[in-house]
Formats: structure tokens, sequence, C-alpha cells
């Protein structure tokens, strides 16, 4: 199965899908969505293990309870963007350095340098 | 009441077959020699890149028709060892001056045997970019995409 799958079939219940749009607005322990949602709280818990399971949420300790929120995606990306800018901009300086060095070298004409290969 | 983000910082080291001085004056004195022309955010490309040498300088691009578009600024400046800039481009692109939203580049140049330099470079603190509402309207909408394709499906099953 892959992961859309798994997350649209823990969506496909209808209170799953609801437990999920209240964690998706702001991160919810399991007693807060059980005093607003007519379901027990043993069964909101089964819900959001389902979750979970499907990576829809993640949980963290807040003190004695446990909060769960959306997983945050967008943090992933934005780090991957910054990853691919340096990897790319920072060879681009390294190049630059590489060049600047050999005309260090063929001015003061020593030789026998080896470049090593980037990041 | 939430947990802060954090995002790992991006690291990177290498070596240059220069001096310390040699690279940090490379990297700082005219980075448009050597940063890639595609990225600029000024609508025309840059023609310089301006880092001012000294702690509260800017950095900032020079575009062709003359415009300067701040990037950030200079939290650190000691040749040649050290740099950190301030990284104040939002996710919008556009530059806030706020520090507390800014993230943080900094690039140490380490002495190697007599010629050589290691290059250091830790890009941090990305975290800032996405806290508060951005957070969420982030995540939200990326959720939202998922949420989409699933109601299009359901709709598919039960047709």
């Amino acid at each position: 199965m892959t992961y859309l799958e798994r997350a649209f079939e823990a969506l496909g219940d209808s209170t799953r899908l609801a437990i999920f749009q209240r964690v998706a607005a702001r991160p919810h322990s399991v007693g807060e969505i059980a005093e607003h949602m007519p379901v027990s709280r043993p069964a909101v818990s089964q819900h959001l293990r389902v979750l979970k399971q499907a990576g829809l949420v993640s949980d963290l300790k807040e003190g004695t309870r446990r909060v769960y929120q959306v997983k945050p995606e967008g943090i992933d990306a934005l780090r991957k963007y910054f990853e691919q800018l340096w990897t790319r901009n920072l060879n681009a300086f390294k190049t630059a350095a590489d060049k600047a060095a050999e005309r260090k070298i063929n001015d003061s004409s020593r030789g026998n340098r080896t470049r090593k290969k980037v990041i | 009441m939430t947990q802060a983000v954090v995002i790992e910082p991006v690291r990177k080291s290498f070596e240059v077959e220069l001096l310390p001085l040699e690279a940090f004056q490379l990297f700082t004195s005219d980075m448009a020699a050597w940063w890639p022309a595609t990225h600029h955010i000024g609508p025309s490309p840059f023609i310089e890149i301006v880092i001012e040498p000294r702690v509260g300088g800017g950095w900032f691009e020079v575009d062709q028709d003359g415009t300067a578009c701040q990037w950030g600024s200079i939290l650190a400046w000691e040749p040649p060892h050290k740099l950190v800039l301030s990284w104040g481009l939002q996710s919008d692109w556009k530059f806030s001056p706020d520090l507390s939203k800014s993230s943080e580049v900094e690039v140490r140049f380490v002495p190697m045997g007599d010629s050589a330099t290691l290059v250091e470079f830790e890009h941090r603190y990305l975290e800032r970019h996405y806290e508060g509402e951005k957070i969420a309207v982030g995540v939200t909408s990326g959720w939202d995409v998922v949420l989409e394709g699933f109601k299009a499906l359901a709709a598919k099953k039960s047709s």
C-alpha cells in the first residue's frame, strides 16, 4: 500500500476524519478531543493510533498528557530547499576557489597540487 | 502551548587550496562572481551581491535596474576566520529585518597546514521562518491537498 493510500484509508472513517480535522486545526490532547465529540477517550486513542500509523499525525509528551499534531511536512520541504540551495551554491564557490588556487599556483609556478572533490 | 519545531541545520564542510584570508575574501568581497545567477529575488538579474564588511552591515543584491534587494545583515565579521550572516528572506521571498524571524548562516575558515583551508558552513535556526501562524498555514494547506485527493477518491468509489 502506498503512503497516500494508507493515509486515505485511515481517513475513510467519518469519526476518524473528524478527529484528524480537529488535530489539523491545532494540536489536541486525547481529552480535549473526547470532550468535544460523542466518542469515548479509548475510542479517540484508537483512532489516533490508526492516524499515527498512517503517518498523518505525530504525538509528543507535554507534561503528563500526550498531544497530537499533524506531521509538519512543510518543514521538511523547507529544509530540503536550503539543503539543495547550499549544495549547489557552495559547489559554485568551491569551483571559484579551485580556479583562484590554480591562478595562484601558475603565478608562483609551483606545481603538483591535487584538487580534492567537492562537498 | 505547542512545542517549538526545530529544524536540523544545513551543514557542509569542504577544503579549498587557499589561505583562510583568501577564501574569506573570495566568499565575501565579490559574491556575485560565484553565486549562481539563477538565484535572485529582485525582478531583474543581479549585477552585484554586497556583504558590507562590518557588524550591522547589509547583505544585499544590486540588480541591473539599480534596485537593491536586501537578503540579510552581518552578525559577525571576523576575517579571516568567521562570518555570520542573518538570512531575512521569508517563505514569500520578502525580506524581514526582524532577527527573530531570520535564520543564520555561519561560515568558518579553518587553516589546514600551511596553504589550505577547511570551510565549515552552517545554516541554522531555519524553523524561525516557519514560526507561529506560518506553520499552521503551511501544514494546513499541505494537508488540504491530501484531503482533496481523498475526497476525489471517495467520490469516485461512491459513484
